[in-house]
């Protein structure tokens, strides 16, 4: 059986406990998502070896490869962003500067080096890591990973251009050798049928997402904003089992529609805020939680664009048309391209939420976003959105302080709310 | 006037550059701190100081006529970006350097790219880059290479690489001049104590301290394999390669010749070191990651591993191009060297 640290036990406890003890008019798809992410964990730790191959990959990869060959894809993110909320970081980036990582990298990498060095994940049989869909030091991490456990690593170079000649053929044939690893190492073959159910079934999962990020422009939603990041969860790769992704988010947009949050007092107007910079911020649930209290909440995410393109398929699609359905969605990826098309991306956001404020949650390890910061900033002030940009990494208790982030989030917020009000009169 | 294009990247053909009559001039950034708070204007601070090094040079800057940029980690990945973004310079290429080494598909995604280099080049100067202005440059570059070569036990750390910035920054035929002439002058004399080996990241343009205090302690700089360091000069670039179209051969002499952390497999970097060690005998290696430069910072545990392994005394270093840190890192080296014994 899986062994469960008896201090990271407690703490999934008492962070369930919460979950029933939430506000009936919140969704009770919320309360199921916690056993999804760990029923998912729990099986991948508990797997029997010789049976089923155990992938790392890291989002948003293509899980469907894995799906048709018979494997487990396993993000390690989707967990490790669940245990660093309940505060279990801390243990994981002091294991990986012992191994002589500097903490000057990405506190999520390390944290992810640490938990696999602490025996805290279940070990891949191969990782796969791809490059520039969110960053660069992912792929650096994964390969740390791989030499670790001493299993292969497969790299898979998205073109940083996707508009560039040449870019769609790159992405096949990088496709194609993604796909050649994973049969040799499953010993399953890659089929039409195979490749074409995997692709059939994330359409429907992304399509249920899509709705329920619909759902999320409405004024006000029963569901907290701390409650809408966690949502990304089985979208990074389906958690091991695609039907129940998409059960799952045809459950919420379901609860979403039938129950109505109550309305805000008309001196209190809530503020939407979008998040223009990392998921960080649901590193540190309490903080979120108690904006939420104050009636703020985050309507959307940059990140959410990450699955907003369906693979164009047909019944009649082949092998080859499928590759190429996959790698067209790769390469629709917001992260690749321009910084132009990234600003545009999180203004569309913003208006399109009707967002009164953005945040640009920026931690200390994340180069990509550290680059892009002020253009995002420019571009939402420009649109009539203001724009915080916050230094913030829970993870790392060295380098963060609640009272402080807390106290730029609150001058901010009396800011945006007077301004608010200040329009309605 | 001759144009001056700005490159942010070891993967940039210069023989290609200098080929269309334009000076290739690498962007090291500067140790100046004041350049850092320049490029904070445009990029978060938590950036290597070499990506704001690259910034600021490309910010309010008569330098340069346009610049080639390349996408080889997240920060310069960011600095072209913005570079871009905010119009500060004309872009000719951005060149998505490739990281597979031993996958041709990836070859021929970089050689495709600098093949539209070519072509832009050409459309930005005016007149074609013809193969024999292309194999005029790989000639003059070669003979810069081989006299960088023959230089490294003739001079001090710091003067060695100075001469290598030089190359990289100057007009090629002034420094080729200064490099055969210090060529056939007496190699240096004097007390020589622990061999050293550099590994890790970019050095960047005037920032030496750790070359000089190397060179304090009288120790030698026996080889390295930094980006923007000795890679650049090991290999010639092949001049006996038929039919073979030059641009191909410029994209596998840059991409498999040049060992950065980002590179993968990881392997081929481990042999990289082996055959430094065994070719150069270092008594010991240095391995220097630039302050938030992830790729390097990864890849010190596994040179740590690797040192071990040769039974090498290895130290890590992380440094941030800033005179605040001069005095630890003089403790931290000097210390180091005490325990090595030549």
């Amino acid at each position: 059986m899986t062994r469960v640290d008896p201090l990271l036990q407690r703490k999934i406890e008492a962070a369930r406990a919460r979950r029933v003890d939430a506000p009936p008019e919140w969704s009770q798809a919320a309360t199921t998502l916690m056993r999804f992410v760990m029923d998912h964990h729990r099986a991948c730790m508990d797997r029997d070896r010789s049976a089923k191959k155990l992938a790392y990959l890291n989002l948003p990869t293509v899980p469907e490869p894995f799906y048709a060959l018979d494997m487990i894809p396993y993000v390690p993110e989707a967990y490790l962003g669940f245990i660093a909320s309940i505060n279990f970081s801390p243990r994981y980036l002091d294991e990986a500067a012992a191994m002589g990582v500097s903490r000057d990298a990405c506190t999520f990498c390390n944290n992810g080096v640490g938990a696999l060095a602490k025996g805290d994940l279940p070990h891949p049989d191969i990782v796969c890591g791809t490059m520039f869909t969110l960053c660069e030091v992912q792929g650096k991490a994964f390969e740390a990973t791989a030499e670790l456990e001493d299993v292969p690593f497969e790299l898979f170079h998205l073109p940083a251009d996707p508009t560039a000649e040449g870019a769609l053929e790159f992405t096949v044939a990088e496709l194609k050798h993604l796909v050649a690893a994973l049969e040799q190492l499953s010993g399953n073959t890659m089929t039409r049928d195979g490749l074409y159910t995997a692709l059939e079934r994330s359409n429907r999962a992304y399509s249920a997402f899509l709705r329920f990020m619909e759902l999320r422009k409405r004024a006000r939603l029963p569901i907290s904003g701390s409650q809408a990041f966690f949502f990304y969860y089985p979208i990074y790769s389906y958690l091991g089992d695609q039907e129940r992704t998409i059960a799952f988010y045809e459950g919420l947009c379901r609860d979403l529609d039938d129950v109505q949050a109550p309305p805000a007092p008309p001196d209190r107007p809530p503020i939407r805020l979008l998040n223009a910079g990392h998921y960080f911020p649901i590193h540190d649930r309490s903080l979120l939680d108690d904006l939420e209290q104050h009636g703020v909440t985050f309507v959307s995410e940059f990140f959410s664009r990450l699955y907003y393109e369906q693979a164009q398929i047909s019944e009649d699609s082949t092998l080859e048309e499928l590759y190429v359905a996959l790698a067209r969605r790769c390469l629709a990826l917001p992260t690749l391209g321009t910084l132009q098309s990234r600003v545009q991306s999180v203004g569309e956001l913003g208006t399109g939420y009707e967002a009164d404020g953005a945040v640009i949650f920026l931690p200390w390890g994340c180069r990509l976003l550290s680059s892009e910061v002020y253009a995002k900033a420019e571009h939402l002030r420009k649109l009539g959105i203001p724009t915080l940009t916050l230094d913030c990494d829970p993870l790392d208790a060295t380098k963060y302080s609640r009272a402080t982030v807390q106290n730029r989030l609150d001058a901010f917020i009396e800011m945006l709310r007077e301004r608010k009000l200040e329009r309605a009169t | 006037m001759t144009l001056r294009i700005g490159y942010n990247c070891g993967y940039t053909p210069i023989e290609l550059i200098h080929a269309a009559g334009c000076l290739p001039v690498r962007m090291l950034g500067t140790d100046d701190p004041s350049s850092f708070t320049l490029a904070e204007a445009y990029t978060h601070h938590n950036v290597c100081p070499l990506v704001k090094g690259v910034m600021a040079q490309t910010i309010d800057c008569d330098d340069f006529d346009a610049v080639i940029t390349a996408a080889t980690c997240d920060g310069m990945r960011g600095a072209a970006d913005n570079v871009e973004h905010f119009e500060l310079l004309p872009v000719l290429a951005a060149i998505d350097v490739p990281r597979h080494v031993g996958r041709e598909s990836h070859l021929r995604y970089l050689a495709a790219q600098l093949q539209g280099l070519r072509r832009r080049l050409g459309e930005h100067t005016g007149s074609e880059v013809t193969d024999d202005a292309l194999r005029a440059s790989i000639a003059l570059y070669n003979r810069l290479r081989a006299g960088l070569r023959s230089l490294r036990d003739a001079m001090g750390a710091t003067a060695f690489y100075t001469l290598v910035h030089r190359a990289l920054t100057e007009d090629p035929e002034d420094v080729l001049v200064e490099v055969e002439a210090a060529a056939s002058s007496e190699p240096r004399s004097g007390q020589r104590k622990v061999r050293v080996a550099l590994l890790g990241s970019c050095m960047m343009g005037g920032d030496y301290e750790l070359l000089d205090i190397l060179d304090r302690t009288g120790s030698v700089v026996v080889a390295d394999l930094l980006s923007g360091g000795s890679q650049l000069f090991e290999r010639d670039v092949p001049t006996d390669t038929g039919d073979t179209d030059l641009v191909e051969v410029l994209a596998r002499h840059y991409w498999r010749g040049t060992h950065r952390a980002r590179n993968y497999p990881l392997s081929i970097r481990e042999d990289a070191v082996r055959e430094l060690v065994a070719t150069h005998r270092p008594h010991a290696l240095i391995h220097n990651t630039l302050k938030f430069c992830d790729s390097y910072l990864y890849d010190a545990v596994h040179m740590k591993r690797l040192a071990d392994e040769l039974g090498l005394p290895y130290l890590a270093l992380e440094t941030e191009c800033q005179a605040a840190d001069s005095g630890q890192l003089t403790t931290r080296v000097e210390c180091f060297l005490e325990g090595v014994s030549p």
